[in-house]
């Protein structure tokens, strides 16, 4: 299990389980993220910025304390 | 009344321009600050009544993050300026059907009569993907229509669908979800999607072109030259393309105040109409252009796609600040005007973020400010080339953003910290704009900015002309009516506080009768300089070789280059606009902030301008 952070760009992987709560996780929830869904890292905006995130035919960029509370199992 | 409900960038509001034709109007909800469109139903599609059709801000959910999803959920709930929601579309974007079903389903849930509209199918179809639309309303029990945003196909059919649905009966808000129950309805929306696309496995494919893009768009370097790119030609064009615009309202309320002096004579009420009245209206109306070229550049770039990668590429400098990539829109607005900025930042989620953001924008330089940096700096470089002037203007524009950050920076460090900083934001696939639409929608928002911030420009400009005209309407500029008007009498007793910024009461009163609108500053200084040309072109000039001969009663020069430096500071940090904190105070929901805002930035700009002015003349530049 990794975090989402660490996971090589390009591959595939499930998320695991989500470690925010409450509003923080309810919005990644919305954003269509889920346990068991597959989800594969674009890369990360200049500056050490947002992660980009692809997620079905969802992309989406989301800051790194997010992003490390994604923990995720290469497949 | 029928609602439309949708994610943003599901082609809501598209779809509710397809409906509404050019019947809508703005509708402020009451205790909040967000406005929803209402509409009828456009005469062309023919029914036998045409009934209301509402345009709600753009919501993921009906468990709001933000000011503007909370709106959207109030007006569903408690509907008592709207009349009750009979009906509501929910508007799906096919590439996103699972995610933007979930809405559907809390609609559902609450006991809503719904309508499916699905959108961007032509998006799936060139990605070699086909929905089985019957079936899917089959699995969902609730009608689905395919509607085209940029053919208007499917609207007809759309309509019928509405016609027939029944009426909402009883409501209970829906329940918040927890985890599991996310879970169980994500998994179920997964499998329905599975079930009615052709190839669900290749759904991706609709990204090859929007990855592609964002290969060059979101690069490091590429990516933020790119940026730097975008954001210049748009500022260009918000001054550009609005110039021609400005002359002819220029001209046209030149005609109308000369009309109204020939039509009513040459008395105290025709200068009232002309000088008070028209030229009050003027304040306000001069801005509009720019106005409507920001919402419209910033509508293109908003339908296109990119303002969201925009603002991906600017959140991490903008959280050094306290901010995030969702300041980003407002603070690119504020360099047009802080009202419409500040109204801007109701997507921000974070409440936090927001009033950071809130405090920074009055500092960035406002169209209203350029008129008075024209005079400024075209004095201070009289007779020098005009490119010195030019560049002394844009260092004006970094100093603006310099000292916004600087504030951003020292608020963010007062204000408790917040558990858990986040920016999250979708990354639209890229389209081409819609701009019959977005033309429209701009339209609306400069409506919307005009009869927000008009009234209060507009009853300033009233108030400073009678301020400045009585309480001895009868005499002549030249025999000195400003100088015993109340404001000049004002002017006189607090002169002793402008005399360390090195200025006497006549550009004291300039200033202040520029919290109107900043602009005002020239023409009171004009007014109080005696300078009576009327032509606009001109009057500058007349009014720089005035200032340039301008002197205290002990016959000492006013208009020094360090008072002019001085006043320059001034201009950039004080916040000369009532209407800016006007939309401060509903915006933030407390007088508290907009005074604080009102009172430190003018206690600051004031010492900066003493401290610059007796500096320099300390070292020796008077």
């Amino acid at each position: 299990m990794k975090k989402l952070t660490q996971a090589p760009r390009g591959q595939n992987c499930r998320i695991i389980q989500f470690t925010c709560k409450d509003e923080a996780l309810e919005r990644l929830l919305e954003m269509g993220l889920s346990e068991g869904q597959i989800v594969t890292v674009q890369g990360q905006a200049p500056f050490k910025g947002p992660w980009i995130l692809q997620a079905g035919s969802t992309l989406l960029a989301l800051r790194e304390n997010e992003a490390q509370s994604i923990h995720v199992e290469m497949i | 009344m029928i609602a439309l409900i949708g994610s943003p960038n599901s082609g809501k509001t598209t779809l509710y321009n397809w409906l509404t034709g050019s019947k809508f109007k703005t509708v402020n909800y009451p205790g909040a600050t967000v406005d929803y469109t209402i509409g009828k139903l456009a005469d062309h599609w023919k029914r036998s009544n045409n009934p209301a059709v509402m345009d709600t801000p753009g919501t993921y959910s009906l468990f709001p993050k933000s000011e503007d999803e909370r709106v959207t959920r109030d007006v569903l709930f408690h509907p008592e300026t709207t009349g009750p929601i009979e009906k509501v579309v929910v508007v799906i974007d096919a590439t996103q059907m699972e995610r933007h079903l979930l809405l559907f389903e809390q609609l559902e849930a609450s006991g809503f009569s719904v309508v499916i509209a699905l959108t961007m199918v032509d998006l799936l179809k060139k990605a070699g993907l086909t929905i089985d639309v019957k079936k899917l309303e089959a699995k969902l029990g609730y009608p689905v229509c395919v509607v085209d945003g940029l053919l208007g196909q499917g609207i007809p059919e759309l309509i019928d669908a509405i016609e027939k649905a029944p009426v909402t009966q009883k409501l209970t808000p829906v329940k918040k979800w927890d985890l599991e129950e996310f879970d169980r309805r994500q998994r179920n929306m997964r499998e329905l999607v599975e079930h009615v696309l052709s190839s669900p496995g290749s759904r991706d494919r609709v990204l090859a072109t929007t990855k592609k893009i964002d290969k060059w768009a979101l690069n490091p370097y590429f990516g933020l030259f790119l940026f730097f790119l975008v954001m210049t030609g748009l500022f260009t064009s918000i001054f550009w393309f609005a110039a021609p615009f400005m002359d002819w309202i220029d001209i046209g309320i030149s005609a109308m105040a000369d009309w109204a002096f020939k039509f009513l004579g040459e008395n105290l009420f025709a200068e009232f109409v002309s000088e008070g009245v028209i030229k009050s209206f003027a304040a306000v109306l001069v801005f509009v252009p720019q106005i409507f070229i920001l919402f419209f550049g910033i509508g293109i770039l908003e339908n296109s796609g990119y303002l969201a990668r925009a603002a991906t590429l600017i959140d991490r400098p903008f959280s050094k600040l306290g901010m995030s990539g969702r300041s980003f829109v407002p603070i690119l607005s504020g360099f047009a005007c802080a009202v419409p900025a500040i109204m801007a930042t109701r997507n921000i989620p974070s409440k936090r973020d927001r009033m950071i953001t809130n405090f920074m924008i009055p500092l960035l330089t406002c169209s209203a400010r350029i008129p008075v940096f024209a005079l400024l700096l075209g004095f201070l470089f009289l007779g020098q080339p005009a490119w010195q002037a030019g560049l002394a203007m844009a260092l004006l524009y970094f100093t603006s953003l310099a000292v916004g950050a600087f504030a951003a920076a020292i608020i963010n460090k007062f204000l408790p910290a917040e558990s858990f900083s986040s920016f999250m934001m979708e990354l639209p696939l890229y389209r081409r704009p819609r701009i019959r639409s977005l033309l429209r929608q701009s339209g609306v928002r400069t409506r919307n900015y005009a009869t927000r911030a008009g009234p209060i420009i507009f009853t300033l400009a009233v108030v400073i002309w009678l301020g400045t005209t009585f309480p001895h309407p009868e005499l002549s500029a030249e025999q000195g009516r400003l100088q015993q008007s109340y404001f000049g009498s004002v002017g006189h007793q607090i002169e002793p506080v402008f005399e360390p910024m090195g200025v006497d009461w006549r550009v004291g009163v300039s200033l202040i009768t520029s919290f109107a609108a900043r602009e005002v500053f020239v023409s009171s200084l004009a007014l109080v300089m005696n300078v009576t040309d009327d032509n606009e072109e001109t009057m500058g000039e007349t009014l720089m070789s005035q200032m340039k001969t301008a002197t205290f009663t002990d016959g000492t020069l006013i208009f020094t280059p360090a008072v002019v430096i001085g006043l320059l500071a001034f201009v950039i940090i004080a916040l000369q606009c009532i209407a800016t904190t006007g939309v401060a105070i509903r915006e933030m929901g407390s007088w508290k902030f907009a005074i604080f805002q009102l009172v430190i930035f003018n206690l600051v700009a004031y010492g900066v301008a003493v401290g610059l002015v007796q500096g320099l003349r300390f070292l020796g530049v008077s």
